[in-house]
């Protein structure tokens, strides 16, 4: 593995933990952040979520990671999952 | 029995001016009262549009301040236009019941003491807080004080306040719309109101005063879904109306107009369709001429429903049908043709329906009509009687160590209680639950279950929960508050927003537990719970929507507010109509400072020469728990009952607005010999 790549992952790999205990927290789930599946869809029949825990997700993206995530329907399909989350970080912290 | 309630007059203090002239003259020129909100700074905010009341727009003064000076404004209006001056108020029986919420941290029944004080009102002040659905409860409520000969005039309506801390929360939900809001059409999102309004509502015979309507039925229900979503097909608002109709002992054919609650946000507007082509269907549903008020008035909150009702009976008193403002094309989902002229047209009809719905699933439906129509309501009261109880407090999980609380006179000395919800109800989802929700769930969920009910199919819908608390839970107001603190005003926390009402409770045990039928949240200070226990007993025995309504009341200890609750309790009486041992046989209901018209009354129902053989008291160890010991005091009785201490009991509470009493009877035949 180059350096580069394994620096990405590496940076990956701590904003998925990251992410992932921003999930827990807000939708104050009982079960450890590594049990979140970061493939499985956030609303509906996966984790769950609502409306309501969608609006505090959002406060948090904007509060840690400086992601925001306007009212567009492109802004939802970015918090499907854990990973489409974590995809949305990084390539917003590449633009910059 | 008596005759409908008749509505004798009306006043408003609203975004189209204070005074009902002023509202009637505004609407029937199709003004709107929508405009850039002056009060506060909305520059953060996506939106800056209001309806604040005409003359207040700048007005920053307290919150509970302006409440009370909207509510006297709109109270002193409808006494006016029903010809009620002070001297005639004070040789009456005179009720208020009151819609507020009061979104936060106090205790909602402050408001109701200060306007019954104010305007000398010496019967029941009773607070009804289940947000958006608040005044069209109160007005439901303030009908069956009049049915019940429980008062004879009930100055019926709700106040709200447009706060910063409200809009902030809207608008994190993001539910409010850019521009003015357009019900039913193609701008989505709300906008917010403020104001109050109340129906003057006495029964007939009792002076010379003009009829100007009749208020035929109302219907409750919960939708049991979600915190701040309605039910997507509208089946809670369905069920409110279908009750409202068979209350009013009237069909669907015959209403002839419908004031929706058109909130103008997608999941309400298209939530309220389905309910209204499910009630109506399709045919009648897309004829039946349909507005939603909202367009002129904004949305009121807990003053929405009450304000909704006047504005239909000045166009109806018209020969009108009120509008819906700003509608210029139906969107997919809501209803094709709403009436949308600029200006009220012409429409003659004799029945009106109004619905509203709230947070946390509330629906309410009234129907109200042409003086022309009055029919006799037939006596159908039936026997209710207490099936199971439960007791949660400090040192006591169940009826029997309440007794040993009774007995030992003391004081638990731990006055932390511990619940395992989760253990108790693992199918269900607790996730961010608050204090009072936990422990209202709890105990409503173990007096269900001593009752052998599951909450399936039917049943569902024929079990209601009313539901005593003076506030929203403690922990979910500081959440919110510090939420605001720590990330400013634009970034509140949503799900802590949700829950700072004080039915936010009752909704989350109604959606944990599957309690779909009517339901409420009622606040009288001390003695809420009793309260609640009266009301059940008064709609099982009048009403045919429900087969058993729990009847719970709940505190959690708040410091160093006045008011507050010392320690967390709550209690649930499960109320039915299949006979069981102990049959609730007299309820009285009169003003705080009436106790003893209230046991008249209860005795009076009863029927029975000799008092009730046994009086118990709130339990003393329990005290500072205002919602709660009075239900205590009422589980207790039972419980005495059924150990075969006495034949009869009696609990009387002298609440902080109303007095409550309750007489208990053993149904077993006891053998003298």
């Amino acid at each position: 593995m180059t350096t580069d790549l394994s620096d990405y992952v590496a940076s990956r790999e701590a904003i998925l933990d990251h992410v992932r205990r921003i999930l827990r927290d807000t939708m104050k789930l009982k079960i450890e952040p590594q049990a979140i599946d970061p493939d499985a869809p956030l609303f509906g029949t996966g984790l769950g979520m609502d409306s309501v825990d969608a609006v505090e997700l959002v406060i948090q993206l904007d509060t840690v990671f400086g992601l925001q995530l306007s009212g567009s329907p492109e802004a939802f399909l970015k918090i499907r999952s854990v990973n489409t989350i974590v995809d949305a970080i990084m390539e917003m912290t590449d633009e910059s | 029995m008596s005759d409908a309630p008749r509505i004798t007059g009306w006043g408003a203090a609203s975004a189209l001016g204070v005074g009902r002239e002023r509202l009637q003259g505004a609407l029937l020129s199709g003004a709107i009262g929508i405009a850039p909100i002056l009060r506060f700074d909305t520059s953060s905010f996506t939106t800056h549009v209001g309806a604040m009341v005409a003359g207040y727009e700048s007005d920053g003064r307290d919150p509970t301040v302006l409440c009370h000076e909207f509510g006297s404004l709109a109270l002193r209006d409808a006494l006016a236009h029903a010809r009620l001056d002070s001297e005639s108020l004070g040789s009456l029986r005179v009720a208020l019941t009151l819609g507020a919420s009061l979104f936060g941290d106090q205790n909602t029944e402050n408001l109701a003491r200060s306007l019954a004080k104010e305007l000398s009102i010496e019967g029941p002040a009773i607070t009804v807080s289940t947000a958006c659905t608040s005044s069209t409860q109160a007005i439901g409520f303030g009908a069956d004080l009049i049915r019940g000969g429980f008062a004879d005039v009930v100055l019926a309506g709700g106040v709200d306040v447009l706060t910063p801390a409200l809009f902030a929360g809207f608008h994190a939900l993001g539910v409010l719309s850019e521009g003015p809001c357009t019900p039913f059409g193609q701008q989505v999102g709300t906008t917010l109101g403020e104001g109050a309004g109340f129906l003057v509502i006495e029964r007939g015979g009792l002076r010379d005063a003009t009829t100007r309507a009749l208020l035929r039925g109302y219907g409750l229900s919960g939708d049991a879904y979600h915190e701040t979503s309605p039910e997507p097909r509208g089946r809670g608002v369905a069920a409110a109306i279908r009750s409202a109709l068979d209350d009013a002992g009237v069909s669907e054919t015959e209403i002839g107009y419908l004031n929706a609650h058109g909130t103008g946000t997608i999941a309400n507007d298209t939530a309220e369709w389905c309910a209204i082509r499910s009630v109506f269907g399709s045919e009648l549903g897309c004829s039946i001429p349909l507005s939603s008020t909202k367009g002129h008035l904004g949305h009121a909150q807990s003053a929405a429903g009450v304000l909704e009702v006047i504005s239909t009976l000045e166009c109806m008193g018209a020969g009108l049908a009120p509008t819906t403002a700003g509608f210029e094309g139906p969107r997919p989902g809501g209803p094709p043709r709403p009436v949308s002229a600029k200006k009220p047209e012409p429409l003659a009809y004799e029945l009106a329906l109004s619905t509203n719905s709230a947070f946390g699933g509330n629906n309410c439906a009234l129907v109200f009509g042409n003086a022309a129509r009055a029919p006799m309501d037939a006596d159908k009261s039936r026997p209710v009687f207490v099936n199971t109880t439960a007791a949660l407090c400090a040192g006591a999980s169940n009826v029997e160590e309440l007794a040993s609380i009774y007995e030992s006179k003391s004081a638990p000395s731990d006055r932390e209680i511990r619940i395992d919800l989760a253990a108790e109800l693992p199918r269900v989802d607790l996730r961010g639950i608050d204090r009072a929700s936990e422990l209202l769930t709890a105990v409503t969920f173990r007096a269900l279950a001593e009752a052998g009910l599951q909450l399936k199919g039917e049943a569902r819908e024929r079990t209601g929960l009313m539901v005593g608390a003076l506030r929203a839970s403690p922990d979910s107001v500081g959440r919110f508050r510090s939420s605001i603190v720590e990330r400013g005003l634009t970034k509140p926390d949503a799900t802590a927003f949700a829950q700072l009402l004080p039915s936010a409770a009752q909704s989350a045990c109604a959606k944990a537990l599957n309690i779909r039928g009517p339901q409420s949240t009622i606040n009288i200070g001390e003695g809420s719970g009793l309260l609640a226990c009266a009301i059940s007993a008064w709609m099982l025995a009048q009403r045919r929507d429900s087969d058993r309504i729990v009847a719970a009341a709940v505190d959690v200890r708040t410091e160093g507010v006045a008011g507050g609750a010392l320690g967390d309790a709550a209690c649930a009486l499960v109320l039915g109509t299949a006979p069981t041992s102990v049959e609730v046989v007299g309820i009285g209901v009169a003003g705080p400072d009436h106790l003893d018209e209230a046991i008249a009354q209860a005795q009076r129902r009863w029927g029975s020469a000799k008092p009730p053989e046994l009086f118990v008291d709130r339990p003393k160890p329990l005290e500072g728990m205002p919602a709660t010991s009075s239900s205590f005091a009422l589980a207790h009785a039972v419980h005495s009952l059924r150990q075969g201490r006495a034949r009869s009991a009696m609990v009387a509470s002298k609440g902080t607005t109303a007095s409550v009493a309750i007489i208990l009877a053993s149904t077993e035949v006891i053998d003298d010999n």
